[in-house]
This record gives structure tokens, C-alpha cells and sequence, in this order.
């Protein structure tokens, strides 16, 4: 059956295996022949956030079978790229998950994109002939699920160093995140993208975290426009698409369309999934001997605030098991704190709108003789000396603040464990050390590549 | 049609049975019998209590059994022999009743896809027949009892490793292809049978001939103990041969120092059966694969029985770990190492967690088991995790790359071809495995702080252990000096304080 040839075409396919779902989909699509031409020199955008496994990043098996579709069609070049979500570089990522060696003999090569080059990416899909991007879909807490539009950011989503101070009524972060993750697109749309929602982490994500879980959908989608991919993706996932502010800022930005989407393959509807979503409540993310408390907050806070109670709850049983009690408050005016003992004031809307609360003063009484009742009971035996009650009035040496707006999530981490020290804080502690070497391994052998 | 040596026993054991409950003290019947299947000879009141004990913990609770052998060909009623055990205690067989050949009748149709309606169907036809409700049938296919025949009639010529071989060939045969039924399937049918296609094409066997290879030689014995049946298993490794001996209750002296002084053995270990039963059933109560949330409770009590030491087990000679001056003294160069505080309820969570993160929710885990004397590979097995469970095993066929080249990175691209990609492949050295069976297990007693040390450096060489592509965990493993590391894991595994 001929389909019809419009760009909004959009594949969905379903299959027993997801290399069965890749190639389904460059069937309906129009087989890779149709995106490379002989001698193109393709960029590749990948997932890869951390060097942790499936399915944070995109599955290296497809990227494989991507890679040798690609070469078959006749590609001489092909790089992947990719941008870290937690600070790492991409070269640390590569000597830890040895990308380059899988894919170099295959003819591809992995670039160190780092943050620190702003047109670099621009640079590389303005010059490559063919630009695609393979996205791994699962649970976001800020945009509902990781779809392809998030993918080609030049941002480091948790940890970025910038100390602009965002407004809380306008929920500036958003709406900057969403800028960020579009400004790409308006330069140059991909010619192929490919959602792998296969597997989906659902539950707790987009890393993996004590509550996520991993489903089967069997399900891959695949198209030439990026906002018609992602508006089937979330229908597919049982989200409304017009409520997304990627979609609509990609609208709103002439990006993409979301009429005339002609899907192709497998039928919508009858393929829908059940997703657990991220919870949208901090005070929801139940972490043992921790209460959350939060005040007006905006996704900021919340999006940082939320991969650091996953963390907590991960990893930290034993450290909150010692702790015995931990408060954290985000946001601008949280409520006080169960206990005045390890308060964590998380972002600078906590930290100055709680300047006056009652908890960051300890307030200790003492009974005191004062030096006269003394001498004057010496030289009277019978009298007893009048006793008075002193209140001495202290600042709150556990409370702990995290600046930011919003706080940095590694610096986050930092001054948590070292508040806690390695007594208190074991498992926390072993955490960061993880960390650290993820975001030191050796530079020696590092090369840099270039399409 | 049952083998004369398997009949022999048998009988021997119902009419023991039988008399158990018409003597005053059945205990000093000084009799013996030798396990069923096994070469093991045992003193029938004390299989008497075992059966008494385990049979409906693992099997079934109830009373009165059929036992049917079916053709393996498709004929009109596959019946090729039926008895009834009227069977007073569950498990207990006393009597066995041979049906006549019609009594009952199974069709190669639809009987054997609708059990439990067969089931009710030879339940009424014996009580019409005989007056005897049965609770469970034990259906044997002849090709099953074909399989048991000939491991009875090898059993006086194989040495102890040769029939442990054969004994768990014959389980996997006969459960993997479901030549024996049991209705209503005890839990450790089911979990046996999952646990075979969990394995595929692995023999149980290899994977014990495997062990033995890795073990030392040894001699030690486990004490069973419950308020009524105490008893001692001997085990010993010599070089080329192992040998299990049941000790009679009456010879195994409670006190542990005794027995180990009588029998000339390296330690005693004393274990409570119930508490071994209990655990063994919960285990097999799981399906498999085992939910992550299920096996991170299963090493929890686990954890929890290793440091129980002195309340659920017991051994001797004591190990060393455990004296008060010894980890006092490491107490004061800033390391605690007290096992009766391991932190059971963090370790299983914090490890699988870390587990998931570095390798992944899905992933294809390479094992290869190298000998670096020989400079080969001797093992390659492929370990495949959905969602954090582990859902297949299977022995990967050497290649030339893997038979003749030791460098991991070489093997991981080469294997990509057959085996799709690879996550990770784990080299782990036979001398390191060795190394820890030994110290880790069989002389535990014997393990100090020192020899741990030594294991962990010997995990830090290449030699002995490599993972490519790397993770952050394993980088931080290599990276730390065998100090440091210490210092860094051992406040995760052991608690500051009880709770
Ligand atoms: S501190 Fe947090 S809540 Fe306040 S404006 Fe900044 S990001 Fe938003």
C-alpha cells in the first residue's frame, strides 16, 4: 500500500524485538537510502547523560545497527555527539563506557562535544549533510517524558553554573529550558528522528532511581519532524501534546506542526500505554526519616529538588537511618520544620524567605545564681541563693544552606555529605566518591574528534 | 519396571514405616536404608523424622498419594501402572496398593491439559474403588522411570561425584521436560522447572562439577539440630573424590568441640533445620525470575543469618573474625569489622541499586572464568537482565577468539557478531574464585582481617579480575588502594550501632 509523501509522516512500529522496531520503521519511513546519500557526512544525536546503563542512555545496540544502516546507504562519515546531563564530560563518559572502541570499527566516531564551545553543535549540524537524532524515551519530572526535542540540548540540564536568579511568579526556568532546548531547531530541523520508547523507565526518571521500572512497549517512532515525532510519542504514552511546553514552544516558534500529522504502521489508539509519570509533589517522594516541605516553588527548584530526593532515597537508607531526622525545605516560604535538626534549606527562596523563622535560632535556658545571691549565701548559711532563669539565644548550627537558583545538583551533593561527614553519611559518601571519579577519570588518553 | 536395587530400598523403607508407629521406641530399630536415589545409607527412623519434617514443607501436606506411569506413546489410556499409598502422616509411605489395570484411564487428549480435572476424576474413581481419598497424584512418564532405572542400576558402580552428576541430570530431565507431574504442584516443582529454562542449555551438572573443581580439599561436617532430630552430615573433599556420610543421632555429640575432636574434622558448623527448611521454602516459594524487590528481601535474611552467629548457627572452631581482642585491636587502627553487626537491612538495597545504576536495568553480562596458569579460557557464560532481573543464563560456545586470546576487548568485539551487543564482560580468574571458596567458605573459621585484605588486593590485579567496558563503581574500586577502600566500605557494611 503507497503511502502518502508528506513530511508530517510519522511511523510507529511495534515488534517482537527492538532492531525488529528499528527496521520496521525505516520501512514505513522509506529505507535509509531515502535520508543518506552517497558520501553524506552524517551527525548523530545521541543520549548520553551519564555513564550509568540502559536505559539512561540510548541503547548502543541500536545506535550499532543505526550506524550500519547508514554505511550501507553509503555514508562516509558518521559522528555521534552528545551533551552530559550531570556535569561530566563526555571524553570521562567515553573512557568509562568505551564508545569509540564499539563504534570506531564500525566507521563511526563518538565527538567530545563540552559545554564550554556554545556553537560547537551548531557548527557541526550546520556543516554535516544529514542530521538525526535517536532519542531514548522515559519518565521526566519537567516535561513528562525525555522526548527528541530534549535530546539535542546544549545544556547541562542539573548542574549548570549560571547564577542568574530566575523569577518565581513568571517560572522563568521553564520557559528558559525550553528556549534552550529549541534554539538548535530553529536553526536546523533533523532530516531523522527515532524515539526508542521499546523500553521505557517509568516510575523514577530519566536515571535510574530506586522506584523506576522498566516496561516493554515494544514500540518505536520515527519521522522527519521533530515536534510531529514528539506529539505521537506523548499521545502514545497517554499525555495530552498540547499541554506540553515543549510542543507548544516548538509551535509557538514555528518549529514544527502538530495538523496533518499522517501516522504510518502500527495504529495509535489500540497502542497506547499505561505510564507511571515522575511524582509532580516533592512532599509525595516518601524518603525514609525526611520530611519535605515546600513553599512556592518553581520548576527550578523543583526539577533539582527532585533528582536530589531520588538520590536520598537510592541511596541514603543507612545515613537516614543514623541521621534519625532531616527536614528539607524548597521554595519560597516553606513551612517550619518538624524538628530544628537537620534542616536542609534547598535554593535561595528558602534561604531568604526562613532569615527570621524561628528555627534558625536555638533558643537553650540555663539556670544561674547571680554573683551577689552567691557571696551574700556564703556569709548567711540559712539563705538559700535565688536562682534565675537565663535564655541564651544561638544561631542554628543545623541548618544547612543550598544556594542557588537552582542549586547546582553535584555542588548539592557536596555539601550534603560533607554536612554529614563519612560516620554519618557512609552510603552518601561512597555516592560522591562515585561521582568524583565519574567527573575525574584521566584525561591522557582522551582524543578529540570532529566531523 | 521399577529396578530391583531402587524396589529393594523402597520396600525396606515402607515396612520400616510401618512399624514405627506399633513400637514403643521405634529410635533404637537400628536399622538402615539408603536414601532413595541416592547411595547414602541413613537410619530409617531418622529418614522416618526427615520425611515427617521436609515431605510437606516442600511437597504436599496432605495425606494419601496416586502414583500413575503413563506410555510415552499416544494410546487409548496411557495407565501403564497405578498404586495408592494410604499414607497416615503426610509423606510417610507405608503401603503401597496396586491399582488393576483399568482402574483408571488417561487419554492422550485433553487428560493431561486439564490436570485438575484429571485429578478429581482418579480422586472419585478411588474412593469408589478403594474407600481412600487421595490429595495428590504424582503422574511419572515411563521414559522418566526409564531415566530413574538406569541411574539405580549405576548407582553401586559410580564413584560420589559421578552420581551427584547423574542425580542432577536426571532432575533436569525429568522436570525440564516435564516427565514427572505433581498436582497440586508444590512450589519447588515450579520453581525447579523455571529455574531449568532460566539456565537453558546449562547442565546442573557442569555448574556442580564447576564447584567441586573450585573447592578445596576439606573435611568438615554440619550438625542438623531441631527439639527432636539432631543429626551430622560428614562431608569431606580429597583430591579426586568426595564422600558424604549421615551420622546416626545417638553419635553426633551436641557439643561441637566433641565431634569435631571424634571425627578428626577441620570445623563443625551447627545449622537449626528448621530454620535451614524455612529459608529453603521461601526461596522456592519465589517465581523466577526473581523481582528485584523479592531478591533484595531474600539477601536480606540472608545477611541476617550470617550475622545471627552464635543464635541461628554456630561453629567450631570459632572464627577468628569473631574475637573480642582481634577486632578490638583492628578496632583501634580505625576499622570495624564486626560481623554480628553487618547491616543486612542497607546492603542488599544499596548494592542492587548501585548494581542497576552502573550496569544497567537491561543489560548482556559476559562471564568469563580464565586460567591464567594454562593462559585459557575455561568457562564463558552470558548472564541477560530484564528490569534488574536476572531472566537467562546460558553457556556461550568458545570461539577461536576466546580459546586462544585472553584480551578482553579483542573477545567483546568478536562476540558481538553471535551474541549481539555486549554491556559488560567480566574476566574473572579460577584462582581468584578458588581463593575466595576457600577463605570466604571452607575455612571460614579461619579467616582474619589480614587474609581479607589479601583477597581484596588480589580483586585490584587485572590478572585476576577485568570488566570492559568499565563502570564508575569498578573505577573506584580500582583506583582506591585496598586501604582506602576499606575505610570506605566497610561503615556501609557494617552498623555503628544495632537498631
Ligand atoms: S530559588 Fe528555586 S524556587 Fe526560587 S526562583 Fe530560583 S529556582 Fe525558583
Amino acid at each position: 500500500m503507497s503511502q502518502p509523501e508528506t513530511d508530517l509522516n510519522v511511523a510507529i512500529a511495534k515488534a517482537d524485538t527492538p532492531l525488529h522496531a528499528y527496521n520496521e520503521i525505516l520501512t514505513l519511513l522509506g529505507e535509509m537510502e531515502k535520508f543518506v546519500s552517497i558520501n553524506d557526512r552524517i551527525f548523530v544525536k545521541i543520549n548520553l547523560n551519564t555513564p550509568e546503563g540502559f536505559p539512561v542512555n540510548t541503547s548502543f545496540a541500536l545506535i550499532k545497527s543505526l550506524i550500519k544502516s547508514c554505511k550501507k546507504a553509503g555514508a562516509s562519515e558518521i559522528s555521534l555527539g552528545s551533551y552530559s546531563s550531570k556535569g561530566v564530560k563526555i571524553r570521562n563518559i567515553d573512557q568509562l563506557l568505551k564508545i569509540n572502541e564499539i563504534v570506531m570499527p564500525l566507521g563511526a566516531q563518538l565527538l567530545y562535544l563540552e559545554e564550554d564551545s556554545e556553537s560547537e553543535l551548531l557548527d557541526i549540524i550546520q556543516n554535516c549533510d544529514k542530521f538525526f537524532v535517536v532519542n531514548q524515551v522515559n519518565v521526566d519530572p519537567l516535561f513528562d517524558c525525555t522526548l527528541s526535542m530534549m535530546n539535542s540540548a546544549e545544556i547541562n540540564i542539573l548542574n549548570s553554573q549560571e547564577s542568574t536568579e530566575h523569577d518565581l511568579e513568571g517560572d522563568f526556568y521553564k520557559k528558559e529550558m525550553v528556549s534552550k532546548l529549541l534554539s538548535i531547531y530553529k536553526k536546523r530541523k533533523p532530516d531523522l528522528i527515532i524515539n526508542d520508547l521499546y523500553h521505557v523507565m517509568e516510575g523514577a526518571g530519566p536515571y535510574i532511581y530506586k522506584d523506576s521500572n522498566l516496561i516493554e512497549t515494544q514500540l518505536m517512532v520515527g519521522g522527519t519532524d521533530p515536534v510531529a515525532v514528539d506529539f505521537v510519542t506523548l499521545k502514545l504514552m497517554g499525555k495530552n501534546p498540547l499541554e506540553n511546553p515543549l510542543i507548544i514552544g516548538a509551535c509557538e516558534r514555528n518549529i514544527g506542526n502538530t495538523d496533518n500529522i499522517n501516522i504510518i504502521g502500527v495504529d495509535l489508539e489500540s497502542s497506547k500505554v499505561n505510564i507511571n509519570y515522575c511524582e509532580k509533589i516533592l512532599e509525595d517522594i516518601t524518603v525514609h526519616n525526611c520530611s519535605i516541605k515546600t513553599g512556592s516553588t518553581c520548576s527550578g527548584c523543583y526539577h533539582i529538588a527532585y533528582h536530589l530526593l531520588n538520590i536520598m532515597k537510592t541511596y541514603m537508607t543507612k545515613d537516614l537511618k543514623y541521621i534519625t531526622r532531616q527536614s528539607v525545605l524548597i521554595g519560597e516560604n516553606p513551612p517550619e520544620p518538624d524538628l530544628n535538626k537537620n534542616v536542609i534549606l534547598f535554593g535561595n527562596c528558602a534561604i531568604k524567605s526562613t532569615e527570621n523563622s524561628s528555627f534558625r535560632t536555638i533558643y537553650t535556658s540555663k539556670e544561674s545564681i547571680p554573683l551577689s545571691d552567691k557571696i551574700k549565701s556564703i556569709f548567711n548559711k540559712g539563705k538559700k541563693p535565688n536562682k534565675k532563669l537565663k535564655t541564651i539565644e544561638k544561631p542554628n548550627k543545623q541548618v544547612l544552606n543550598i544556594p542557588g537558583c537552582p542549586p547546582n545538583l553535584n555542588s548539592t551533593i557536596k555539601l550534603i555529605s560533607n554536612y554529614y561527614g563519612k560516620q554519618q553519611g557512609p552510603n552518601l559518601y561512597l555516592y560522591y566518591n562515585l561521582m568524583e571519579t565519574y567527573a575525574s577519570t584521566s584525561n591522557k588518553k582522551a582524543k578529540k574528534g570532529g566531523v | 519396571m521399577i529396578n530391583r536395587y531402587f524396589k529393594d530400598n523402597w520396600n525396606k523403607i515402607l515396612k520400616f514405616n510401618s512399624k514405627v508407629e506399633i513400637n514403643e521406641n521405634p529410635e533404637l530399630l537400628e536399622e538402615f536404608v539408603r536414601i532413595p536415589l541416592t547411595p547414602i545409607q541413613i537410619d530409617a527412623f531418622l529418614l522416618y523424622r526427615l520425611t515427617e519434617l521436609i515431605y510437606p514443607k516442600f511437597i504436599h501436606d496432605q495425606q494419601n498419594i496416586a502414583d500413575i506411569i503413563l506410555s510415552d506413546y499416544s494410546i487409548d489410556n496411557m495407565v501403564l501402572e497405578s498404586y495408592v499409598y494410604e499414607t497416615k502422616i503426610a509423606g510417610i509411605h507405608e503401603k503401597a496398593i496396586h491399582l488393576p489395570k483399568n482402574a483408571i484411564s488417561i487419554t492422550p487428549k485433553n487428560d493431561l491439559d486439564n490436570i485438575e480435572g484429571l485429578f478429581i476424576r482418579i480422586q472419585d474413581a478411588i474412593i469408589k474403588e478403594n474407600g481412600i481419598k487421595i490429595m495428590s497424584i504424582r503422574i511419572f512418564k515411563k521414559r522418566a522411570i526409564d531415566l530413574l532405572n538406569t541411574h539405580c542400576e549405576n548407582l553401586k558402580k559410580l564413584s560420589f561425584n559421578e552420581f551427584v552428576s547423574n542425580l542432577l541430570d536426571l532432575v533436569q530431565k525429568c522436570i525440564g521436560n516435564e516427565l514427572i507431574i505433581l498436582y497440586p504442584e508444590p512450589d519447588l516443582l515450579r520453581f525447579m522447572r523455571e529455574l531449568i529454562s532460566l539456565s537453558q542449555d546449562i547442565k546442573f551438572s557442569s555448574i556442580y562439577n564447576l564447584l567441586n573443581n573450585l573447592s578445596p580439599t576439606y573435611k568438615h561436617a554440619i550438625s542438623f539440630n531441631t527439639k527432636t532430630i539432631s543429626f551430622t552430615c560428614q562431608i569431606e573433599k580429597e583430591v579426586h573424590e568426595n564422600t558424604v556420610e549421615v551420622i546416626r543421632p545417638e553419635q553426633s555429640p551436641r557439643d561441637l568441640e566433641k565431634l569435631r575432636e571424634a571425627n578428626n574434622l577441620e570445623s563443625v558448623i551447627s545449622l537449626d533445620l528448621n530454620t535451614v527448611i524455612n529459608s529453603l521454602s521461601e526461596i522456592f516459594e519465589q517465581k523466577i525470575p526473581i523481582k528485584m524487590d523479592q531478591m533484595k528481601l531474600l539477601l536480606q535474611k540472608f545477611l541476617f543469618g550470617l550475622r545471627s552467629f552464635d543464635t541461628h548457627w554456630k561453629m567450631y572452631p570459632r572464627p577468628k573474625i569473631y574475637n573480642v581482642l582481634i577486632r578490638y585491636l583492628i578496632r583501634l587502627i580505625g576499622f570495624n569489622v564486626n560481623l554480628r553487626k553487618l547491616s543486612h537491612w542497607n546492603l542488599p538495597e544499596f548494592i542492587l541499586n548501585l548494581f542497576n545504576s552502573n550496569i544497567g536495568l537491561n543489560s548482556k553480562i559476559l562471564i568469563l572464568l580464565t586460567n591464567n596458569r594454562n593462559k585459557n579460557i575455561q568457562n564463558a557464560i552470558l548472564l541477560q537482565f530484564l528490569n534488574g532481573s536476572l531472566v537467562k543464563i546460558s553457556a556461550v560456545n568458545k570461539t577461536n577468539v576466546i580459546d586462544n586470546n585472553l584480551d578482553i576487548k579483542e573477545i567483546h568485539s568478536d562476540l558481538v557478531e553471535t551474541l549481539g551487543h555486549i554491556d559488560f564482560v567480566f574476566k574473572v580468574d579460577v584462582d581468584l574464585i578458588k581463593e575466595i571458596i576457600e577463605k570466604f567458605i571452607f575455612k571460614i573459621y579461619n579467616v582474619s582481617p589480614l587474609k581479607q585484605y589479601k583477597v581484596l588486593k588480589m580483586t585490584k590485579k587485572s590478572k585476576y579480575l577485568e570488566v570492559y567496558p568499565s563502570s564508575p563503581a569498578y573505577e573506584l574500586f580500582k583506583s582506591k588502594s585496598s586501604l582506602s577502600l576499606l575505610k570506605l566500605l566497610l561503615p556501609i557494611f557494617i552498623d555503628k550501632h544495632e537498631f
